[in-house]
């Protein structure tokens, strides 16, 4: 493993939350080093740090102590906006209740990263219509959420994380709120992405979730109990 | 920040704007009453405003420039109680004073005088209540362009003579000789007949009073009838140049018919076009001093419940708030979201209070003397205002949302 290839290098983090009075440390001391194409599973009991591990890696909150680095770039004390910034070009996020916006149509959801990024109206209707398009909802593009099933939900909220071509998408417990059978198909969309040279990071609890990754990082208490090759 | 993904924020904004009017109409409503009430104050009181300044400035400027008026209660202010009482005991003043004027001064061309009075007017079995009846000096005419429909005006010669003849204003005409050519006939005012000579011309109404319900007299045949009573007198310089040699004429003039002592003041009043416009605008001023308060405590009012509305909004869509920011909206993106969402919901206040305030000044205009009609300008002023009132209010709570920190934003149910 050489330096050149590691995506995400997080080295000797620690986070710690006042809660009132009391600090909880919820990770202490945490080194794992990521490269690009990997399809990584975290899993760990709830408490365990899974889901502040995930908010550090995808910029969404910055560690209390230790480095992160990001493709090589040192984002431990960049300013929210900065944050922001790298959150829009370089990661794509998939959430457990899919939080996509009740008004907007599919096509109009899975744009909303690129009119943070800039993008023209013209381009970003088009990307929108092809990533669409690969998750197999090119015919329902002009549907709203409520209009949905919960599996295509989930798949448009795949396409807007998609939709920037980033760097890693992380998905916070993709098929928490699936049946059994949806969430077959959602990790089996995964798993094409990752064949296709995506790099994944998924958080769950779900050993059959977590059993479709390439490799697996177990939390316990803040620290890493267990890294190894699915 | 790109100027096109500005405008894709602003404009998906004002549609959330939009959407959320639609989808609870009473609540925004409410929410934006406020702003409809500022404007529609804004834009009905400008437009009777401003109805009532174009006919005053008529009014005034058909007294014409080379004019003034001399009377014995001032026109351009008002009185105390105990300054009319002392006031009525000064002499009236008589068309014997404006003969004098005429006859001593070389930069007074005509002096007249009028005397008004109302009265109720019949012929036959006709009536006709409250009208204006005026006695005039017939050189009037010439002064303040009285112009004819039909018949003559009165001549120096039947005012000489005190003859019972009259003018009258064609609702007058209407009212007692429906259909009929009234010249000629015979109206009686009180126990008094008068022999129609002349119809006037239309002139329509101003401030609630029918300029139409008018009889107009010789000054002599009125004293005769109805006793000498308190006139006004026009004065008419040479020419407008004149103007303050002709007012310093009249006042000495008059001071050495009633015998004024130099440390006495005058026991009448002047107003000149001048004055009279300038006492105008004092009164108007304070209209505008109480439109702006009424509206900007409407404003204010409706500016605490576009911020309240916009709290309740960040509050319910911090998951979305923090989903924004993890898709990469930056501070600024949120509050430029926020504040166009904010105007966008004033801005349909202001709208609608601005059909509101065209609706209440067509109506008055229509059902009440008052001649109010829409200025062009008060349009953008109270859309500008009403969406400014949005962008104050919307100020904190995008703040506020800008500032949420996203984990925290995306763990809110």
């Amino acid at each position: 493993m050489t330096s050149n290839s590691r995506l995400i290098d997080l080295q000797g983090i620690h986070k710690t939350y006042m809660v009132g009075q009391v600090p909880v440390h919820a990770l202490r001391g945490v080194d794992v080093v990521i490269e690009p194409r990997e399809y990584v599973a975290i899993m760990g009991p709830s408490g365990s740090g899974k889901s502040t591990l995930m908010n550090i890696i995808g910029c969404l909150d910055v560690p209390s102590q230790g480095a992160y680095f990001f493709e090589k770039q040192d984002v431990s004390g960049l300013n929210d906006d900065q944050l922001a910034a790298i959150r829009n070009r370089k990661i794509g996020f998939v959430f457990q209740t899919f939080n996509l916006l009740p008004r907007a149509t599919a096509q109009a959801n899975v744009e909303l990263p690129l009119v943070y990024g800039g993008v023209s109206a013209r381009d970003r209707r088009q990307r929108a219509a092809r990533v669409l398009e690969q998750v197999g909802l090119a015919d329902r593009m002009h549907h709203k959420p409520a209009e949905l099933s919960g599996g295509q939900r989930q798949r448009v909220a795949v396409a807007r994380a998609l939709v920037t071509n980033p760097s890693i998408i992380l998905a916070d417990e993709p098929t928490g709120n699936l049946d059994t059978k949806t969430g077959v198909e959602i990790l089996a969309l995964f798993r094409s992405l990752s064949d296709d040279g995506n790099t994944l990071i998924v958080v769950t609890h779900d050993a059959t979730v977590a059993a479709e990754a390439r490799r697996i990082v177990r939390l316990v208490d803040g620290k890493i109990a267990e890294d190894r090759a699915a | 920040m790109s100027s096109g993904a500005r405008l894709a924020i602003i404009a998906e904004s004002l549609r959330q704007a939009a959407a959320g009017i639609m989808a609870n109409k009473l609540r925004s409503l409410l929410t934006v009453l406020g702003v409809v009430i500022g404007a529609t104050t804004v834009i009905a009181m400008l437009a009777v405003v401003q109805g009532l300044n174009a006919s005053v400035a008529s009014a005034i400027r058909e007294m014409g420039t080379a004019t003034f008026l001399v009377s014995k209660y001032p026109m351009t202010r008002n009185v105390s109680f105990e300054e009319y009482l002392k006031i009525q005991r000064n002499p009236d003043l008589t068309d014997s004073d404006a003969r004098a004027m005429e006859a001593a001064s070389p930069w007074i061309r005509r002096a007249s005088a009028s005397v008004t009075n109302v009265h109720d007017v019949r012929a036959g079995k006709l009536e006709a209540s409250n009208v204006f009846v005026k006695g005039l000096s017939s050189s009037f005419a010439e002064i303040s362009d009285v112009k004819m429909a039909q018949g003559r005006l009165f001549t120096e010669q039947e005012n000489a003579r005190r003859r019972n003849v009259c003018v009258i204003g064609p609702t007058v005409g209407d009212r007692l000789f429906p259909g009929l050519d009234p010249v000629g006939k015979h109206l009686t005012v009180g126990r008094h007949s008068f022999l129609i000579v002349g119809v006037l011309k239309e002139r329509g109404k101003m401030f609630g009073q029918d300029m139409d319900s008018v009889v107009l007299m010789p000054y002599t045949s009125y004293t005769k009838a109805f006793g000498k009573g308190d006139a006004t007198l026009s004065v008419q310089a040479v020419d407008t140049e004149r103007v303050p040699q002709a007012l310093n004429d009249a006042i000495t003039i008059l001071r050495g018919i009633r015998r004024l002592k130099a440390s006495e003041d005058n026991d009448f009043f002047v107003a000149t076009q001048e004055t009279l416009m300038s006492s105008y605008y004092k009164i108007m001023g304070g209209v505008y001093a109480v439109m702006v308060g009424v509206a900007a405590i409407s404003l204010l009012v409706g500016g605490v419940g576009i911020m309240n509305i916009m709290l309740v909004s960040v509050t319910e869509r911090t998951q979305e708030i923090g989903l924004r920011k993890a898709m990469g909206a930056t501070r600024a993106f949120l509050v430029l979201q926020f504040l166009s969402e904010a105007a966008g919901l004033s801005s349909v206040g202001g709208l609608i209070g601005l059909l509101f305030g065209a609706g209440l000044a067509t109506l008055v205009g229509s059902v009440s003397p008052i001649p109010a009609r829409v200025v062009g300008w008060s349009v953008p002023v109270a859309l500008v205002f009403a969406a400014s009132v949005g962008i104050i209010a919307g100020l904190y709570p995008a703040l506020m949302a800008a500032r949420l920190h996203p984990v925290e934003a995306l763990r809110r149910e």
